[in-house]
């Protein structure tokens, strides 16, 4: 790592102590904790900017990793990671986008748009991506505008917020439209690039906090007489996560790779970005469901962080595109350049 | 010769119940650990109406106010009610071995006194075992119990206990040897909760409200009477208890209802998902059928009275699990829509996200699956008990 | 209810196993490589047992006593095709499910001709035609075939073939994890035995876990074999898959403990997984078994007390 990314790395440790709860205290307060000091002192060192540089993606990278590991806000996952695709023609602070995987919208600018990931209701702009009259489209819908609304969503992960754009009549030259045709569907896949990638980030940063809590819990907690690190099953079980962690920071080092570089991604580049959501987001899951059984009870309370990792983790599993279909587009690549049976080369 | 059918009286039963469940509950019922407290209320209401009906307490017998049934009936109650998220809300402990245990090591009056309420579903029981340093090593507990003149003082701290805030007694487990005596001076109480000197604090958890609590106990009062069996002998109760409960809660039958409901939900969507993620679906029920199988398989023992600690340990290793496996099988199908709460439009009002919290815990709760690799490899191996 | 075997089956049991111990057990297996008469003993000894009495499709008193043979022989790795003798078409013709693309069969060199069928009833004549020379495999042979013109094997038979397929993987799994603890209690290393370590406890006690849960689900499915009365193969296909993967791992555990000497063929281990490898592979691996399952189940169900047809008339 270069000196000016290893030092950025501290100044993002800095300021997530500075402003935002440590895990250890970050339930003891209402979910998601409060953000906005968080998101004052970001603005104020320009990373909403970062990709205003050459290569600014792997410093945005870096910052996403650390809001990973420290459960930070969904808006700066959303505004470091994903919008600055569309910088310049909306306020990245105040754009929403669906993060569920699910492809364009079929029936044109109508319908529900699942999991658009905001802290709260004081979105402006929901990208949008639909296929209208036989032609892709990419489009800012207003959330609060005639015949649409957010609707929040629920679920098992308390540390983010997610809403439902419900659309149920938006007059037709209402939402601004992007882009149409090819330049849509290249922006569609930028955005869906970006997901995974920020999905992995954000995973892998989740782990590497299940991994450290585990590894110090198992030093101190004592059973049978001795801490519970010295049993052998506890032992091998944390060298297990450790691999898991580590294997998947590699993969995810080359997807940001790739996608710092700015060129459009070839074959190699989209594979990689696949594999990187794949394995770093399969990883926290099994890592932080092993921390939770090495933690016992105290991991299921809400005096622990170790369930809101769990959680987190196996909604950015699911988030994004299933793990199986993304190894599967991984594999359809390898395969494209084998001759078929009975061919000849 | 074999055979795997549970019989007329069995199959009677379980169509009852399931007729009982679905006129009391609406369908968005989730068990009684909501936020909304008239869920918890609907099932004490539910637990009296089995009770009328003999059914809450189906395999007791008659002379402590059960229904002599059949160990199979009883598998059918379990099956139906876990099946169905526990409708008989927080009666399960003091029906599946606090009842029994009394029954088994009571006085005359402590029969009289405890079993009837049981029976009818008005009390509810908790079980005061764990401590913050004594978790997977039970056996270190160290909550002390002082003889002072003619009764006993109980002072120390436990924790995970279940329903402790609505409880109305505790099986209590408490140190009346000396500091080091580890299973040899182990005592059981049986104490009402509302008793001096007792404190119950809530903690907040994944499980969702009234699940887990800590217990404080500052100088408590306990008279002999109140011993459940002799003194020091606590730890041979604990463990019929302990092996009571790693086949008591009927885990597969909930994940074999939620495969096929699955199934329903994406009844449009099946034949267009990936084929892997089907043929995981077909796998998972592979791994429920085996779990029940397990289970059936202790309550044959049962039957005969003869459990075998090895068999119940497999049993329940099979069953939690098979528990996360069809958690990570339908949030895999699902996709994340499997991780919604019921707020927020999730298909079955929510239970998938339910499951898939509850199996997180699977492993750990009422003995952790590394302790029971302890007693079956100790079995296996012929080897002595650790701790 | 009842899930225990009847006492007569489990007395069978233990004559066929003692008897195929005084043949040598696992030796026979081994010395059946290289030796000929091997395969001639263990059928000799069968014989006298009682194997050619037995007609598994005559009901369930028999096909349970079958079943106990093949678990017991397959704990043995017995070097003789015991399912396909019981399931014999005529008394020198014996049976076995095959992959119609990639006919092979283990033992084939028992008889000049068998009868073969395939999963989904496709019936052919099969003669072998050469061993396939696989360390692996070193009883298997590939086989010619030719279709039975109009036959189709009966539901009943393919469920037998592969229920006392399980069985005799399941008689493999626990001869793998018998040995298994005994290598561990005695082998010691930094100074206590294997067995002192968690992880391999608790390994051992996870394998046990799949091995019991695969000797229910295969009486399980053999009883329904007689009393499902669909054409349906969803149980005696699950039991299948079960054994494939338990036995699988079983085999693949018991060989990591014995360390380096789990290669070595002077240790039953290596033995077990080499001869194991044509009844977890033939005629369909694992990706085949549950794919087939799916679709199986798809169209008839699986059998439980949730399942859409219990809740229909359980209502």
């Amino acid at each position: 790592m270069t000196d000016e990314r290893s030092s950025f790395r501290q100044v993002v440790q800095r300021v997530l102590a500075d402003s935002w709860p440590p895990l250890a205290e970050y339930a003891s307060g209402a979910l998601p904790p409060n953000a906005e000091r968080l998101r004052k002192v970001s603005d104020e060192l320009g990373w909403w900017e970062l990709e205003d540089e050459d290569g600014g993606f792997e410093f945005a990278s870096i910052a996403v990793q650390a809001l990973g590991g420290a459960l930070g806000p969904g808006e700066l996952l959303q505004g470091l990671c994903v919008n600055p695709v569309i910088a310049g023609l909306a306020d990245p602070r105040r754009v929403a986008c669906s993060w569920s995987g699910s492809g364009p919208l079929r029936g044109g600018l109508a319908g529900e748009v699942s999991w658009c990931l905001a802290a709260g209701d004081d979105v402006e702009h929901v990208l949008v991506f639909a296929e209208q009259a036989g032609e892709p489209v990419a489009a800012l819908v207003r959330p609060r505008g005639e015949g649409s609304r957010l609707e929040p969503m629920t679920g098992s992960d308390p540390t983010r917020g997610f809403w439902r754009l419900v659309m149920d009549g938006v007059p037709p030259g209402e939402p601004e439209i992007l882009a149409r045709g090819d330049e849509a569907t290249v922006l569609m896949r930028a955005v869906e690039r970006r997901i995974s990638v920020g999905l992995a980030l954000d995973s892998l940063g989740i782990a590497r906090s299940a991994l450290a809590l585990t590894v110090a819990y198992a030093k101190i907690r004592e059973q049978f007489g001795a801490p519970i690190g010295s049993f052998q099953a506890v032992k091998h079980r944390c060298v297990d996560m450790f691999v898991l962690v580590e294997t998947a920071d590699v993969l995810v080092e080359a997807a940001v790779t790739a996608v710092a570089s700015g060129e459009p991604l070839g074959p190699s580049g989209a594979a990689s970005v696949a594999m990187a959501k794949a394995a770093s987001c399969d990883a926290a899951a099994e890592v932080t469901r092993l921390a939770l059984q090495t933690h016992g009870g105290i991991g299921y309370t809400w005096e622990h962080p170790c369930h809101l990792l769990v959680r987190r983790a196996k909604l950015n599993q699911a988030l994004g595109g299933s793990t199986r279909s993304l190894r599967r587009a991984v594999a359809d690549g390898l395969l494209l350049n084998i001759p078929s049976h009975g061919e000849r080369r | 010769m074999l055979d795997f059918t549970t019989g007329e009286s069995a199959a009677e039963l379980r169509g009852r119940l399931r007729r009982m469940v679905a006129e009391f509950f609406p369908p968005d019922f989730l068990g009684a650990f909501t936020d909304d407290p008239a869920d918890l209320a609907m099932t004490q209401r539910f637990s009296r109406l089995l009770a009328d009906e003999g059914l809450l307490t189906v395999a007791w017998p008659r002379e402590f106010g059960g229904s002599d049934g059949s160990v199979w009936e009883q598998t059918v109650v379990r099956e139906e009610m876990w099946a169905h998220h526990e409708p008989r809300g927080a009666q399960y402990m003091g029906l599946n071995w606090v009842g029994p245990a009394i029954m088994a090591y009571g006085t005359a009056e402590q029969k009289a006194r405890h079993l009837p309420p049981i029976a009818t579903g008005e009390t509810i029981w908790c079980q005061g075992f764990s401590e913050p340093e004594a978790g997977s090593d039970l056996a270190s507990l160290q909550t002390r119990a002082v003889r002072v003149g003619d009764h006993w003082e109980i002072t120390g701290q436990k924790i995970w206990t279940s329903y402790a805030g609505m409880a109305g007694w505790c099986v209590l487990a408490a140190r009346t040897g000396a500091k080091d005596s580890g299973r040899r001076g182990i005592s059981l109480f049986l104490i009402p909760m509302d008793r001096e000197g007792i404190t119950v604090r809530p903690l907040r958890a994944m499980l969702g409200p009234h699940h887990l609590n800590e217990c404080f106990f500052d100088s408590v009062v306990a008279t002999d009477g109140e011993l459940l069996g002799e003194p020091g002998a606590g730890w041979s109760v604990m463990k019929t208890a302990l092996a009571h409960e790693r086949v008591g809660i009927a885990r597969y039958a909930r994940c074999e209802r939620l495969l096929w409901s699955l199934r329903d939900v994406l009844r449009h969507e099946w034949g267009e998902l990936d084929e892997g993620g089907r043929n995981d679906w077909a796998g998972a029920l592979v791994q429920v059928r085996v779990a029940r199988l397990l289970a059936y398989r202790v309550v044959e023992r049962q039957e005969g009275n003869n459990v075998v600690d090895l068999e119940a340990s497999q049993a329940r290793i099979a069953s939690t699990a098979c528990d996360q496996l069809v958690a990570e099988v339908m949030s895999q199908l699902l996709g994340p829509r499997s991780l919604l709460g019921p707020a927020a439009g999730a298909p079955s009002y929510g239970a998938f996200e339910d499951h898939w919290r509850y199996a997180q815990a699977a492993t750990v709760a009422s003995g952790t699956t590394e302790i029971q690799r302890e007693i079956v490899s100790r079995e296996l191996l012929g080897r002595q008990a650790v701790g | 209810m009842r899930i225990e075997l009847p006492e007569a089956a489990l007395d069978f049991g233990r004559v066929a196993d003692g008897a195929l111990r005084d043949l040598g057990g696992v030796d026979l297996a081994r010395s059946a490589e290289s030796d000929l008469g091997a395969a001639a003993r263990a059928r000799e000894c069968l014989a006298s047992i009682g194997l050619y009495d037995i007609d598994p499709r005559g009901g369930l008193d028999d096909a349970v006593a079958a079943a106990e043979l093949c678990r017991v022989g397959g704990s043995h790795a017995v070097p003789f095709p015991l399912a396909g003798v019981l399931l014999r078409t005529s008394a020198e013709t014996p049976f076995s499910l095959v992959d119609a693309r990639h006919p092979i069969i283990d033992h084939a060199r028992a008889a000049e001709t068998w009868t073969a069928a395939t999963i989904e009833g496709d019936l052919f004549d099969a003669e072998p035609v050469a061993a396939v020379e696989s360390k692996v495999a070193p009883f298997a042979m590939t086989v010619r075939l030719r279709p039975v013109a109009g036959g189709a094997a009966s539901v009943l038979d393919r469920r037998l073939g592969l229920v006392l397929g399980a069985y005799h993987l399941l008689g493999i799994g626990q001869r793998a994890l018998k040995v298994a603890i005994e290598h561990t209690k005695v082998r010691k290393q930094f100074g206590q035995p294997l067995s002192d370590f968690q992880v391999i406890r608790h390994s051992l006690a996870d394998l046990s876990v799949g091995l019991e849960g695969l000797d229910l689900l295969c009486r399980f499915s053999l009883w329904s074999t007689f009393t499902d009365t669909s054409p349906s193969l969803v149980d005696a296909l699950s039991v299948r898959l079960e054994a494939q993967r338990v036995v699988k791992h079983t085999l693949r555990t018991a060989q990591q403990f014995h360390g380096a000497s789990g290669f070595a063929d002077e240790y039953d281990i290596s033995v077990l997984v080499r001869h194991a490898q044509p009844g977890l592979r033939l005629p369909t691996d694992r990706g085949a078994t549950i794919a087939l399952l799916r679709t199986a189940i798809e169209e008839f169900g699986f059998a439980g007390p949730f399942s859409p047809a219990e809740e229909r008339t359980a209502r």
